[in-house]
């Protein structure tokens, strides 16, 4: 598949090399047959022009001779009853096996001819030169010659060609796979180093668009800490706001602003890195039962080990059990199992489930189920860090329907490396 | 006397609200913006415990702890932000005594403020360097001794030894027989059936909510786990 590109241009090259000299060769083997044909009947009449009519033997072999001399040729007349009457050279034998076809094999040597006059005479003759234009030799060989030549020196251009849009290829889906430095060489001024100067200039520009939209997530969590804080002091500070429900109200937004910018803030993060910096063997199944003592989900299972950032893990498992109770219904139940070497973590809630047509949608940061309310809200950046963290730990994440109802939502973790100790 | 507290953080109305709270608590509070400042402080000798912001202008928090580290080792909290990489700030490693993120229930505050200061007060509290902390949560095995909040909670010597197998192993999940293997290294005595028994007395004397325990979990058919982070900490 790699070689497709080169092998097409390279092919097409081939092909019409080959279909120009076959037609050449058709239209030289027709233009040297007609020319052939009207040299050969204009030197017939020549020579019967040149020859004196009449039985003079002394005319006629004076005549030879200087038609002899003239073309350098050896020249013999016979009478129509095959006598020899004249003769200039070496004798030529009136019959020849030579007819025009034959000039292509052996155009190079004297060739002899046979020309019958209108009397019955027949003049054989063997020219040292051809008589008339030679035209072009060897066609076939001539024209295959030059297709080599074209194809061996096309093979490094075509090959040069391709490469250079090979590495251009390469270089956008390393980027496309998340390398956003990447960038590819800009060789030479044609086409392809327009096309790679382009997409280099095209790359610097969403980098760096990526990096401002980054750095402004970093800097807008931070700034809107600040605020965060000061308010969650001042409510504690404030004497008419030592009770009741307006005061419980205050600080249960308070602390879901702050879970949204930390949320925010840890997405940007993972944005940021390619790997994960710290990893340890984690065992999926306590780390479950702890946050599911925190949330109040049952869990049960066997424990199964998985190479992990403790921290990042532990958020997984809690989105998702706060996911199924803030949008399912209880009871939610987490099982943690191996299969096929592979640990598995399932949060199941009896909810309403989710819709088919919703798909992957769901792990989208702000995804809102279509018909929802303003109040019921979106399902925020929960599942989209699930799919995120799943995904720096090489983990996979999918819903299902289960039987019964509800939705259930599946991490697999990747076989986890055998570790020292358990 | 009351305890003088330095308040590093360049956010200055955040400060000047947490001086007014920590005043009304009994508490001397003096304030710097910088931790250039917030040092000079230190070095004169001034503070009884430190309150120390992780963003200031100057110097990076960590740098500044650091620095205070040096020369003193007067009790410092240090306010992070949520999702910062927590669990190195506290222990031998940069040595702050506790850590809060903002935004924080000043309430909270005030308490992990006496409860350092406490730990600090009390020679015989002082932290031994074996002793394993979670969150709130002091195992010291040397003292034989475990404490919330810097308050001794009793425990008998075999409920001791149940918990530290179980902290030992945080993070893992334990079942009965291994909890029993680990705990007959150094006892004789059977626990066998008991286990579960043991398991709700330590809960009585170390959960916030014994009948919701958070630290030492349930896992039904599989046995118990000792939470690695306690405390809202991760």
């Amino acid at each position: 598949m790699r070689g497709s590109l080169f092998l097409k241009i390279y092919l097409t090259l081939l092909a019409s090399l080959a279909v120009v000299a076959i037609a050449s060769a058709a239209f030289v083997h027709a233009v040297q047959d007609r020319d052939a044909a009207g040299w050969t009947s204009r030197r017939d009449a020549f020579i019967a022009a040149m020859l004196p009519v009449g039985g003079d033997p002394v005319g006629l072999q004076e005549a030879v001779e200087r038609l002899s001399r003239a073309f350098d040729a050896d020249i013999t007349v016979y009478d129509p009853d095959g006598r020899v009457v004249a003769m200039a050279g070496r004798p030529v034998p009136a019959r020849t096996a030579f007819g025009p076809r034959q000039r292509m094999a052996d155009d190079d040597r004297p060739r002899p001819f046979v020309v019958r006059l209108d009397d019955g005479r027949l003049v054989a003759a063997r020219l040292r030169l051809p008589f008339g234009p030679g035209g072009a030799r060897f066609p076939f060989a001539w024209l295959a010659l030059i297709a080599a030549v074209i194809g061996v020196a096309a093979y490094p251009v075509v090959r040069h060609l391709t490469r250079r849009l090979e590495a251009v290829r390469q270089g956008m889906e390393r980027w496309g796979e998340g390398a956003l430095d990447t960038r590819v060489p800009v060789r030479g001024g044609d086409e392809v180093a327009a096309v790679a100067a382009s997409f280099n200039h095209a790359a610097e520009q969403v980098e760096r668009l990526l990096e401002s939209h980054r750095a402004l997530l970093a800097n807008a969590s931070h700034e809107l800490r600040s605020p965060l804080a000061r308010l969650r002091m001042a409510v504690d500070l404030e004497k008419g706001l030592k009770t009741g429900p307006a005061r419980k109200e205050i600080i249960r937004n308070l602390a879901e602003l702050d879970a949204l910018v930390e949320e925010i803030l840890l997405a940007s993060r993972l944005d940021h890195i390619d790997r994960l910096e710290r990893t340890e063997a984690l065992d999926l199944l306590a780390l479950a039962a702890e946050e599911g003592a925190r949330c109040g989900v049952s869990v049960d299972g066997e424990p199964a080990l998985v190479e992990g950032d403790a921290k990042l893990l532990t958020r997984l498992v809690r989105n998702l059990m706060q996911n199924a109770l803030r949008h399912g219904a209880p009871p939610v139940e987490a099982h943690v199992g191996r299969e096929g070497g592979a640990a598995v973590l399932r949060v199941r809630d009896h909810g309403p489930g989710i819709p088919a047509t919703a798909g992957d949608r769901v792990f989208e940061p702000f995804y809102r189920p279509e018909g929802r309310s303003e109040t019921a809200g979106g399902w925020g950046l929960g599942l989209s860090l699930v799919r995120q963290i799943a995904g720096h730990h090489g983990a996979s994440v999918r819903h299902e329907a289960p039987a019964g109802g509800g939705a259930c939502f599946v991490v697999v973790f990747p076989a986890a490396p055998p570790g020292p100790g358990t | 006397m009351a305890d003088q507290v330095l308040i590093v953080d360049d956010d200055r109305r955040l400060s000047a609200m947490l001086a007014q709270y920590l005043s009304g608590n009994g508490f001397q509070v003096a304030a710097a913006e910088t931790a250039t400042a917030g040092l000079a402080d230190i070095a004169r000798g001034g503070p009884d415990a430190v309150v120390l912001d992780v963003m200031l202008p100057d110097m990076d928090g960590f740098e500044a702890l650091r620095r205070i580290r040096q020369t003193s080792d007067v009790p410092v909290l240090m306010l992070t932000a949520r999702g910062d990489e927590t669990d190195r700030i506290v222990g031998l490693e940069i040595g702050a005594d506790d850590y809060l993120p903002k935004p924080f229930n000043p309430r909270e505050l005030l308490a992990r403020l006496k409860a350092i200061l406490r730990r600090r007060n009390g020679a015989a509290a002082a932290p031994s360097p074996r002793a394993l902390r979670f969150g709130r949560l002091e195992i010291d095995p040397p003292s034989r001794s475990v404490r919330l909040d810097g308050q001794e909670r009793p425990l008998t010597s075999h409920q001791f030894d149940l918990l530290v197998a179980l902290a030992e192993n945080a993070g893992r999940t334990l079942s009965r027989e291994r909890l029993m293997d680990l705990v007959k290294g150094q006892e004789l005595e059977a626990f066998d059936r008991s286990i579960d028994v043991h398991v709700s007395r330590i809960r009585a004397a170390i959960e916030d909510d014994p009948k919701h325990p958070r630290r030492i979990v349930t896992v039904r058919g599989a046995g118990y786990v000792f939470a690695r982070f306690q405390d809202d900490e991760s």
